[in-house]
């Protein structure tokens, strides 16, 4: 379980009250197992989670494809996105 | 403000390697050399598709004052190359893009996106520049916070 810093966004980003936040996460997982561990850390945005992508290293993990995190990992949660 | 040029898969050996591709993620409204296709035309380009993505002053009836775009900057730039490589292999390895996303705070009439396709022919760059905006609507890590007339504000989902 490495700790990594995770980035947040929009919505989840203002309810947390911080961009980023501090998690133990899985090393050999997938995006519902990364949001799960999130989640149970981060109680108060567990709704929001249920509707945001992960993504590792500036892509989005696919639904069913693994996660292998390690210590340089970027993860990032990303909500419904709403550009253009 | 940052831009990413030519991206490296984007070469083909010996055939007409896109020059001038750029994607950025802007720091304020898209203006400037940004709105017109300029040098992304080649001699071998007939047609150019622009898209322009504007704030509007009303959502579902409510009266909007302004808004403020957040991005993840590196990567809404790796997305959108990646998308200029989809849209080329869906629609011609000759084409030519450059997209630009604002951030911050932005007024209605101000640009907050613009896309330029340019091809040999018409149906190409039209169909490229249809293919990145709806895939943007989709992928690109950017949210929009919309302030409105009433003193209320929310973030938005989809669009």
């Amino acid at each position: 379980m490495p700790e990594l810093t995770v980035l947040l966004f929009a919505r989840v980003a203002e309810r947390i009250a911080s961009d980023r936040v501090r998690a133990d996460l899985p090393a050999d997982s997938d995006a519902a197992g990364v949001l799960a561990a999130l989640a149970r850390q981060l109680p108060q945005i567990r709704d929001l989670l249920s509707h945001c992508r992960v993504a590792v290293d500036h892509e989005f993990v696919a639904p069913m494809a693994r996660v292998h995190l390690h210590a340089g990992s970027e993860v990032a949660i990303i909500p419904p996105v709403s550009g253009g | 403000m940052s831009s990413l040029d030519a991206s490296p898969s984007a070469v083909t050996p010996g055939g007409a390697a896109p020059q001038r591709d750029a994607f950025a993620i802007l720091v304020g409204a898209v203006t400037g050399t940004w709105l017109s296709p300029g040098e992304l035309i080649g001699p071998a380009h007939g047609a150019v598709a622009s898209f322009f993505g504007v704030v509007r002053d009303h959502t579902r009836g409510r009266a909007v004052l302004g808004l403020d775009y957040q991005a993840y900057p590196v990567m809404a730039e790796a997305v959108l190359a990646q998308l200029a490589r989809a849209a080329r292999a869906e629609h011609g390895e000759d084409l030519r893009i450059r997209v630009a996303h604002a951030t911050g705070s932005l007024m209605p009439g101000e640009v907050a996106l613009v896309i330029h396709v340019a091809s040999a022919h018409r149906a190409a760059a039209f169909a490229a520049c249809r293919l990145l905006i709806e895939c943007i609507k989709q992928d690109l890590p950017v949210w929009k916070h919309q302030h409105y007339a009433d003193g209320s504000s929310e973030w938005m989902q989809g669009s």
